[in-house]
């Protein structure tokens, strides 16, 4: 019964986080200082349109409906997976979302891939370094990584392993050696996070009783870490799994824009250059609802990999 | 020299070989890369099969360095100085992780202080414990080695083995941990034991089976014990020998018959005038009386009648209702100390919840002082919580870490805008602090920066604040050292005599009740089982659960200035 309500709960919370997201970008097309009917055109041509044109295609479109009307009749098509089409290419928003998907989806796990190796090797480097200056050094590191911007590593690494050394190409998309330098550029960022809260974890858990029983019972330092502490420090980590989430994609179109590479990242920088509503919003549900689901697979995994949190459910 | 020390060659108990032997240990700590004042200097210690030496000291005095010393775990930026650690005849001074680790287990084993974090939480019982016993013999096959777990946590004294093997720690008792800790300790058959307070945490009566338990297991396996405790009524009754250390010093060594009752050093004379069991009556005052103006047995300040309280628990398998607080009646008279005393999860705090008001009775009533707390409206029961006031057992859980203590003890005046002013408020909280006996410079400071005892006196003062009737003292020093605990006990008589307050003593602690309490009542399971005054109780308790209560009262046997011949060498 408890597990149910805590689905339930779960499942729901997700779903208003999807809708909530729905609901604001439609709001904010609305609330933007233009004439819902003029972002459909290119806004190049929009002086060009005659006023007849404009009314016909505002009556196809519902604009001269009432707000509320509007917002069911879409929310309604958007629950069948019609988001629209885009101004720029005419195209089904959904196709064009999804033409640009999986190169960002390759990019963002080798990014996050990436992220988790530098995270816990900082986090290990930290745990077991006897050296004080090490440490402390090592330990700076995330808090640096996360404030230096992310154009700026790009910018940087294209200067060095790009034109002045030649080991990877500075734009595109073809092929591995492509994938390195936006990879590198994306994970540092997301890893400062993540390191930090693992680096903070390691030490908690170290300092934890339960470690000099397992030290009194046998074990090495580095059998205590691997088998006792690795597992309770990361666990931290899941719980901004949507943080995470939320900088791959932020850092992704600051990437992709840097690198010209197709994917996700560009789409939304190009569909907001151009004003391309309907893309627009199609993205921010998009993202919504990878966010949604993150937190909710992360709320599944947790209690089956903390017992006491299991306990806890059982007994609400 | 690096061999490791061999089981056989110390099995018997007259060997002359100690198991362990800590020679004119220095230790320190370096902070911010400098190395500061040595935390234990000059520290030796023996421990021969089959005996139990305990070294006794309060908190900061350096204990725990040696045991984790002794145990080759000191934290990362500890450094020893100067000295020797010897496993029989083997210097491990030097020894690293690696050699540490193969004797931790079959020569070492160690039981730690605080059972409730020294498991790890996402593990089952069983495979930590199987753990320890694979660390030290990978042959042993999955089988073998649960029937060796099983047997192990039957050696602890556990029942149910079979099910406290699948279980996670959270899922036990403080006292099951423990003893499952004490089967982790002795998984691989080691010849010595250390135990750093192992039972500090645990209620009287579990404390009592607990050490039984290490003495029976002392006797049967010819076990060396090193006990670390800062409780003298536990080392005096239970140990052969006594280490007394203070600031890292050893101040006094002896045989525990001859320390007890014939101490040289005025420190240890102090320990053992602190420890509860010392005393059979209460406290006397040393401030002068207030002029109490109602005749006391006349206007009773708190009547209980008849409460009850049920709590709704929710398992996996359907609903159940605890019932925490079954008919409990009381009545305090003005200016006199009721302690309620009981085990964990005997419904003592609740029934001090529901006296404060944060927790509605299910049935029964409340009287402070003439009202019934049940008919009153908020502003009313507003007004009647200034009358009440709260000390807790934690004093750094209690008080804001951020505030200063002049900002902590000035707050409840300006919750309720009881004096007008800034010149006044000054005025009133300095006279608080000095109630409590601190001095005025410790106003600006931050609770980090005081000692427990010292925290727990501004947690009175600011319990104080507002001229309470009646203060409700739940565990208010149960986590204090036993040596601050009476200066804390000795400051509650003063503050009784001199403002006539009124106690509510919640304790699971039978040995302090006897020091600060007029009347007493026993609670077990909800309900009261027996009640009278403090001096009755002791003398004649009706009750079987009484007698065990006091039995289990740590160091019974021992007072200062008794014959050595009848001091306390446990029978």
């Amino acid at each position: 019964m408890a597990w149910i309500r805590y689905a339930a709960a779960k499942v729901g919370r997700a779903l208003f986080v999807i809708w909530a997201a729905y609901t604001l970008s439609f709001v904010l097309l609305f609330m933007l200082p233009v004439k819902a009917v003029d972002l459909l055109f290119d806004p190049q041509e929009l002086m060009t349109i005659s006023n007849a044109t404009k009314q016909k295609v505002a009556a196809e479109y519902g604009f001269n409906k009432p707000a509320f009307v509007q917002y069911g009749d879409r929310l309604w098509a958007a629950l069948h997976g019609n988001f629209g089409t885009s101004v720029q290419s005419g195209a089904p928003v959904w196709k064009a979302i999804g033409d640009v998907f999986p190169p960002t989806l390759v990019l963002a796990a080798a990014a996050l891939a990436l992220a988790l190796a530098i995270s816990f090797g900082i986090a290990f480097f930290a745990a077991n370094s006897h050296h004080a200056w090490l440490v402390n050094f090592v330990e700076a590191l995330p808090s640096a990584t996360v404030s230096v911007p992310v154009f700026l590593i790009g910018l940087i690494a294209i200067q060095v392993f790009s034109f002045d050394l030649h080991w990877f190409p500075p734009l595109g998309d073809q092929g591995f050696g492509s994938l390195v330098l936006p990879m590198f550029t994306l994970a540092i960022p997301v890893a400062g996070p993540i390191s930090q809260l693992l680096v903070n974890s390691f030490q908690r858990e170290l300092a934890a009783p339960y470690v000099t029983t397992s030290l009194a019972k046998g074990g090495t330092r580095s059998w205590v870490i691997s088998r006792e502490v690795f597992r309770n420090a990361s666990l931290p980590a899941l719980t901004i799994a949507g943080i995470t989430f939320g900088n791959i994609l932020a850092g992704a179109v600051i990437t992709e824009t840097i690198f010209s590479r197709t994917g996700l990242g560009r789409l939304t920088q190009t569909a907001v250059g151009t004003k391309d509503i309907p893309v627009i919003q199609g993205i921010v549900v998009l993202t919504a609802g990878l966010y949604a689901i993150t937190n909710l697979v992360v709320d599944f995994i947790y209690p089956i990999l903390d017992p006491r949190l299991k306990a806890r459910i059982a007994a609400t | 020299m690096t061999a490791v020390p061999h089981a056989e060659a110390h099995l018997t108990t007259d060997s002359p070989v100690p198991l362990l032997t800590i020679d004119d240990l220095h230790v320190a700590y370096r902070l911010e890369g400098k190395l500061g004042q040595p935390a234990v200097r000059g520290v030796s210690v023996q421990v021969r099969p089959g005996e139990l030496v305990a070294v006794v000291g309060e908190s900061g005095s350096g204990k725990t360095t040696v045991v984790r010393a002794s145990l080759g775990v000191l934290a990362q930026n500890a450094e020893v100085l100067q000295g020797r650690i010897s496993y029989g005849e083997t210097d491990v001074t030097k020894w690293g992780d690696r050699q540490f680790a193969k004797v931790r287990g079959p020569f070492v084993g160690f039981v730690p202080q605080d059972p409730g974090n020294s498991l790890n939480p996402v593990k089952r019982v069983g495979r930590q414990l199987v753990e320890a016993i694979l660390l030290h013999d990978r042959k042993l096959g999955g089988p073998v080695s649960r029937q060796l777990a099983l047997e192990k946590l039957r050696t602890a004294g556990l029942t149910d083995v079979g099910r406290i093997f699948d279980q996670f720690p959270h899922e036990l008792s403080g006292g099951m941990k423990q003893r499952a800790l004490i089967a982790i300790a002795l998984a691989s058959n080691p010849e010595l034991l250390i135990a750093d307070e192992p039972t500090s945490s645990l209620d009287v009566t579990v404390q009592k089976t607990i050490l039984d338990h290490l003495d029976r297991l002392r006797a049967e396996l010819s076990l060396g014990v090193l006990l670390v405790t800062h409780d003298l009524g536990v080392a005096t009754e239970r140990a052969d020998r006594l280490v007394v250390m203070q600031a890292g010093r050893v101040v006094e060594r002896g045989p525990t018959a001859l320390v007890a009752s014939k101490p040289r050093e005025p420190y240890t004379r102090r320990l053992l005038a602190a420890a509860p069991a010392s005393h059979n009556s209460r406290l006397e005052a040393t401030r002068p009386a207030a002029a109490v103006g109602d005749e006391p047995a006349a206007s009773p300040i708190l009547v209980t009648d008849g409460l009850v309280k049920h709590f709704k628990l929710r398992h996996h398998r359907g609903n159940s209702r605890l019932t925490a607080v079954d008919d409990v009646s009381f009545s305090i008279a003005r200016g006199t100390t009721h302690a309620i005393v009981g085990e964990s999860g005997a419904g003592k705090s609740t029934v001090a919840r529901i006296v404060f008001g944060f927790t509605k009775p299910d049935a029964g009533t409340v009287t402070v002082d003439g009202a019934d707390l049940g008919t009153l409206d908020r502003a009313a029961r507003r007004r009647s919580r200034r009358q009440v006031q709260f000390v807790y057992q934690n004093p750094f859980s209690s008080l804001d870490p951020r505030f200063t203590v002049h900002r902590l003890i000035a707050e409840p005046l300006q919750i309720h805008r009881a004096v007008a002013g800034r010149p006044v408020l000054d005025q009133r909280v300095s006279e608080l602090i000095d109630a409590v006996a601190l001095g005025p410079r410790l106003l600006r400071r931050r609770p980090r920066e005081l000692s427990g005892g010292q925290a727990q006196r501004v947690a009175i003062a600011r319990a104080l604040a507002l001229n309470p009737k009646l203060v409700v003292l739940d565990e208010a020093v149960s986590a204090l050292d036993v040596s601050v605990q009476a200066q804390v006990l000795q400051l509650l008589v003063d503050l009784q005599a001199s403002l006539g307050l009124t106690y509510l003593f919640i304790t699971h602690d039978l040995g302090v009740v006897r020091l600060i309490a007029h009347t007493v009542s026993v609670m077990r399971r909800g309900r009261i089982v027996e009640d009278g005054p403090v001096g009755e109780i002791f003398a004649d308790p009706r009750e079987k659960y009484t007698r065990e209560l006091i039995a289990a009262i740590p160091g019974r046997d021992v007072s200062p200035g008794q014959d050595v011949a009848n001091a306390g060498v446990p029978a």
